[in-house]
């Protein structure tokens, strides 16, 4: 569906390459993919030396069809064929680059955009040599290429959407909710983009403002479970723990897998006092997804709550063997032991959340070790 | 006609007079059985003649009305008790005297009884099992009996125990309201190298922990005698050391801290220099005594008007120990006990003794006085104030002479029994202090409590798939910050050794605030060890000057910033024998910068200077300036002369005779550390002066 939308946007972002070829493009594309494959079959058969911008968009179309079917190695091969037949063909580069990206091969691809950039500075090429520098972990060099699509077309809302990302991860949320807006105003029903300014609202503690945000979302798009999950959060965040749990419930009808969802449900069902339920969750997230640390946190809080400090021993014991560099789990053991007067074994937990950078556990070792 | 007599006026129980008693007999349940020939067998009768001199036995010593006296009643009456335990009136006695034992709440079990035996066997029978109840933390059960009580009681009586029970009951609201909210401590046994079966109480401690002096009342005290009073043996005074985090040995320091009355610890010093005793003889009196090496001196009584005909029985010095926070009952108070303080004047003469007010005292005593190393906060036991039974602990801090409302230190530090005797440390994180719990070695033991801070928070564990984009994975929230509250407090502390043979000096140390250029306090190093201790308040610049006979007096400057909390400076200190050649560092002598003009702060410096020249007046010295590398050669040189030659002036005009004066600069080139740190060069920035005759 991903790959499929990538493709969707490619046509969408690209209406003059599809000019550039209208005739012989728009003929093959009508006789449909059978024809094409044949064709291209019988050129390599028959070693067809015909290096015309007839063969070219052949193996070009024939690409585009092999990409519909999210075959990438074939669409690759096309591609390249194309390419062959026409070293200039620039939409052939960009969409070799494209199945690339999706082959995640990443430099190769990048040449692909380089070679299109050099030519023709196009804004899609540069959002996708950000993609696919993203994807490589060139997060600031990916910036660059989003800023430079958004450069190159002012209304290219997709390069807003990630820049809006990357400002998001840098945590720098005003300006990633000017690039969501800036999204939303090329493309008003642009579901994500509303998610994603609701998120940057809500860092901002802007709790209300991410509501209406989410809302928008979900009213454009009633299926994106993780709206639901993210306006939970904030009706939880907003101690409207009913509304919460209603928000979860949605989430996780949608996709009876989301183990996060079933996590936060049994938080806001914590809030409530709803022990027992909020255990229930715990449980089915873990049996989801067993080595999800969170739910074994909560189940512990929950069983801490429920004095039976014992088990939340063992909880937090898992927690902890699943992922031991998550101070905030040590911080709850250490209180669950030092409820059981386990003091030394408290000392030694919080000494660990102070080496992992726990805020405020030097006071906790302060108070407890001898 | 059997009759029980008064209750006697104790803590915890409430007055009782004798004509709340009924006679036994009337209303008597079948299940009640007296002790007479009606109902035993014939072959009972020799036990039942044992039986009744047993209870003749136990209700002479019942009669005399005192705490040790019911206690010995009680092996009688549990002879008796063995032969028919189901007598009410036995059960009851037995019951009475329980509560004031240490299992206090075994008395339920006798009162019980005895009320179901006889409803009537006593008409303050409810009163009893309220304190039982009481005792034993079961507060609705206590509140329902004391209400019961109330409720039997005619307008005469309401008016005269009516207030005394409605204290009961208000402790019973408060005991609730402290058990529901506990405070988070924990509580540790010193173990069994200082707690013995017999009782230990009155822990005393220096700042940093390492030396413990308390009471016991155990075998092997001077003479070895047994009060009559309570036939515990007469209190000593015991010391342990800390060793690598263990306490030692118990040592008992012998005469003259200990004597055949009883010696009790009061007060001990930051420093473990001097030490408060309570001492027995004049109707119980306060005394001191000075640490001279290892042994003790001879203790002082303070003598009037501290000490009086009255009861003196605890006492705290201030910081700089100037003043003294003590208790007595003189006539003069708000009743019974109450805290007094007393300040030197300049000479060293106790002034009159102010009573601290109704902001700390009541009608009732308080006890056991505490003035923390910080110098205001004042840690007191009391049975007024908001106890939820018997004495409680409490403090209260002054700021301006005003004294904060007294804030119970909450339970378990405190519980329904009589709390006191608690010392904090100086670091303000522990506590010591006596109490009997089932799980100790016997009687009273010394604990140690841990203040635990706020109670620690709970992270929920939460994330959410923020971004729709793949590119974002998750977010996670944050957690809340906590405080702490703990002392502001710096510990200086170290050694003065000599210089030469590292030898301990017994010297006195004066510290300074520089800027105020006001004496802070004095003590001095121990002879034995050479270590000193004192407690400061940070956020100040500190001069301290170091002298002993035959040495030079030292002087270091130490820089305070202010704190966030607790924290330990160590200075050690090397004193110099009067030597021709030798050379002393003159820390606490300021110049403005680039300047040869002498600071205001220098003063007491050079008044240290010139008193060591007046005592040695054959004593001739050089006075050096030295420089750090900044700026040229000539210039430093110049610098450094003309502030050694500001120095020679200023004794000049002080008195001495410029013929035993001399003065170099040297620039930079007599440095002492490096000059390529910022500390390396203030060292090297320094007025010194050099012996060249004696």
């Amino acid at each position: 569906m991903k790959k499929l939308c990538w493709l969707m946007l490619f046509v969408l972002a690209f209406p003059e390459v599809y000019a550039q070829k209208s005739d012989t493009t728009r003929n093959i594309m009508t006789k449909g993919s059978a024809l094409i494959k044949e064709r291209l079959v019988m050129d390599t058969m028959q070693g067809s030396n015909h290096k015309t911008q007839q063969d070219a968009g052949i193996a070009y179309n024939t690409g585009l069809a092999y990409f519909e079917q999210n075959n990438y190695e074939e669409a690759l091969k096309a591609f390249t064929k194309a390419i062959e037949f026409d070293k200039e063909f620039t939409n052939a580069y960009l969409n070799r680059g494209i199945t690339l990206l999706e082959l995640q091969k990443f430099r190769q691809a990048i040449d692909d955009f380089d070679q299109v950039i050099n030519v023709s500075p196009l804004s899609s090429a540069f959002l996708y040599r950000a993609r696919t520098r993203y994807e490589m972990g060139e997060v600031d060099a990916a910036f660059e290429d989003f800023s430079n699509a958004i450069d190159f077309d002012s209304t290219n809302f997709h390069a807003y959407f990630y820049r809006g990302g990357i400002f998001f991860e840098n945590e720098e949320f005003d300006n990633a909710i000017r690039d969501f807006t800036s999204a939303i105003n090329v493309k008003p029903n642009f579901a994500k983009a509303y998610n994603d300014r609701a998120s940057s609202k809500r860092m901002l503690e802007n709790l209300q403002g991410a509501m209406l945000d989410y809302n928008k979302s979900a009213e454009i798009d009633a299926n994106q479970p993780y709206v639901y999950n993210n306006r939970g959060s904030i009706k939880r965040l907003l101690e409207d723990y009913d509304g919460a749990i209603a928000d979860y419930n949605l989430a996780i009808k949608l996709k009876p897998n989301y183990f996060v969802a079933l996590n936060n449900r049994g938080t806001a069902k914590m809030k409530k006092g709803d022990i027992q339920g909020a255990i229930s969750d715990f449980t089915a997230s873990i049996e989801i997804q067993n080595e999800y640390n969170y739910a074994y946190i909560n189940r512990g809080n929950a069983k801490f709550k429920q004095k039976d400090f014992a088990g939340a021993i063992e909880d937090y014991d898992t927690a902890i063997k699943i992922d031991s560099e998550y101070g905030n789990a040590f911080v709850n053991r250490g209180a669950a032991r030092e409820a059981m007067q386990n003091y030394e074994g408290a000392c030694d937990d919080y000494k660990r959340a102070v080496k992992l950078g726990v805020e405020g556990a030097e006071n906790y070792v302060k108070e407890i070790c001898k | 006609m059997m009759e029980i007599t008064n209750i006697p006026s104790f803590r915890n129980i409430v007055l009782i007079s004798t004509f709340f008693i009924l006679p036994l007999f009337s209303n008597a349940q079948n299940t009640n059985v007296e002790f007479n020939k009606k109902s035993f067998l014939k072959e009972d009768f020799p036990r039942l003649k044992e039986a009744l001199a047993e209870l003749d036995k136990g209700d002479k010593l019942f009669e005399m009305d005192t705490r040790a006296l019911y206690l010995q009643a009680l092996a009688h009456y549990n002879l008796a008790n063995d032969f028919n335990p189901n007598n009410a009136l036995l059960n009851y006695k037995i019951g009475k005297c329980l509560l004031y034992s240490l299992q206090k709440s075994t008395a339920i079990y006798f009162l019980d009884k005895a009320q179901r035996l006889n409803p009537n066997v006593s008409r303050d029978i409810d009163l009893l099992l309220g304190n039982a109840y009481h005792f034993n933390l079961d507060i609705d059960k206590a509140i329902e009996k004391y209400r019961k009580y109330m409720s039997g009681l005619n307008a005469e009586e309401t008016k005269k125990f009516g207030k005394e029970v409605n204290k009961k009951l208000e402790e019973c609201k408060v005991a609730k309201d402290l058990i529901e909210h506990p405070v988070r401590v924990r509580i540790d046994n010193l173990g069994s190298k200082i707690n013995t079966r017999f009782p230990e109480y009155n822990p005393v401690i220096n700042a940093d922990e390492t030396y413990l002096m308390f009471t016991s009342s155990r075998e092997g005290t001077v003479d070895n005698g047994l009060d009559p009073m309570d036939l515990y043996y007469y209190e000593d005074i015991y010391t342990s050391l800390k060793n690598v985090g263990s306490w030692m040995e118990t040592q008992h320091p012998g005469k003259p801290l200990n004597t055949e009355y009883h010696d009790a610890t009061v007060w001990l010093s930051p420093d473990a220099q001097k030490l408060i005793i309570y001492r027995g003889d004049n109707g119980g009196d306060l005394l001191e005594s000075q640490l001279k090496g290892e042994d003790w001196s001879e203790p002082i009584p303070f003598g009037k008007p501290i000490n009086t005909k009255y009861h003196e029985a605890s006492a705290s010095y201030s910081s700089d120990q100037n003043t003294l926070y003590f208790v007595s009952d003189r006539p003069d108070g708000y009743g019974g006990h109450d805290i007094y303080s007393c300040t030197k004047d300049k000479k060293g003469k106790w002034g009159e003794p102010r009573n601290l007010g109704s902001d700390i005292n009541t009608e009732y005593d308080e006890l056991s006085v505490f003035m923390h190393p910080d110098g205001k906060t004042l840690y007191f036991s009391s049975e007024g104030h908001n106890t939820m039974g018997g004495l409680d602990i409490f403090k209260s801090i002054v700021e301006n002479g005003k004294w904060s409302k007294p804030e119970n230190m909450g339970y378990p530090i405190n519980t329904t029994d009589d709390d006191g005797f608690l010392t904090i440390s100086g670091s303000g994180i522990h506590a010591y202090y006596a109490s009997f719990k089932p799980d100790g070695f016997g009687e009273k033991d010394i604990y140690m409590i841990t203040f635990l801070g706020e109670e620690k928070p709970i992270f929920d564990a939460n994330e959410d798939n923020l971004l729709s984009s793949t590119i974002i994975p998750f977010g996670v929230s944050t957690a809340p910050a906590i405080e702490v509250k703990t002392s502001e407090l710096t510990i200086l502390k170290g050694v003065v050794l000599d210089d030469v043979t590292r030898d301990p000096i017994e010297a006195s140390i004066d510290i300074i605030d520089n800027v105020k250029n006001i004496p802070v306090t004095t003590t001095s190093s121990n002879k034995a060890s050479g270590k000193y201790l004192v407690p400061l308040p940070s956020g100040l610049n500190y001069g301290i000057n170091v002298h002993a006979e035959g040495y030079l007096f030292q002087s270091e400057n130490v820089d305070i910033p202010p704190a966030k909390g607790y924290q330990e400076i160590v200075r050690d200190i090397y004193l110099k024998k009067v030597e021709i050649g030798k050379k002393i560092i003159l820390r606490n002598i300021f110049f403005d910068f680039d300047r040869f003009t002498l600071r205001p702060e220098s003063q007491a410096e050079l008044t240290r200077l010139i008193d060591l020249l007046k005592e040695m007046p054959k004593l001739k010295i050089e006075i050096s300036g030295h420089t750090d590398s900044y700026g040229s050669a000539v210039y430093n040189q110049k610098l450094s002369e003309n502030r050694a030659k500001a120095v020679v002036e200023y004794l000049i005009a002080h008195g001495i005779d410029s013929k035993r004066l001399t003065y170099m600069g040297y620039g930079f080139t007599q440095p002492i550390a490096t000059n390529k740190t910022d500390e390396g060069r203030q060292l090297n920035r320094r007025t010194e002066f050099k012996i060249m005759a004696k």
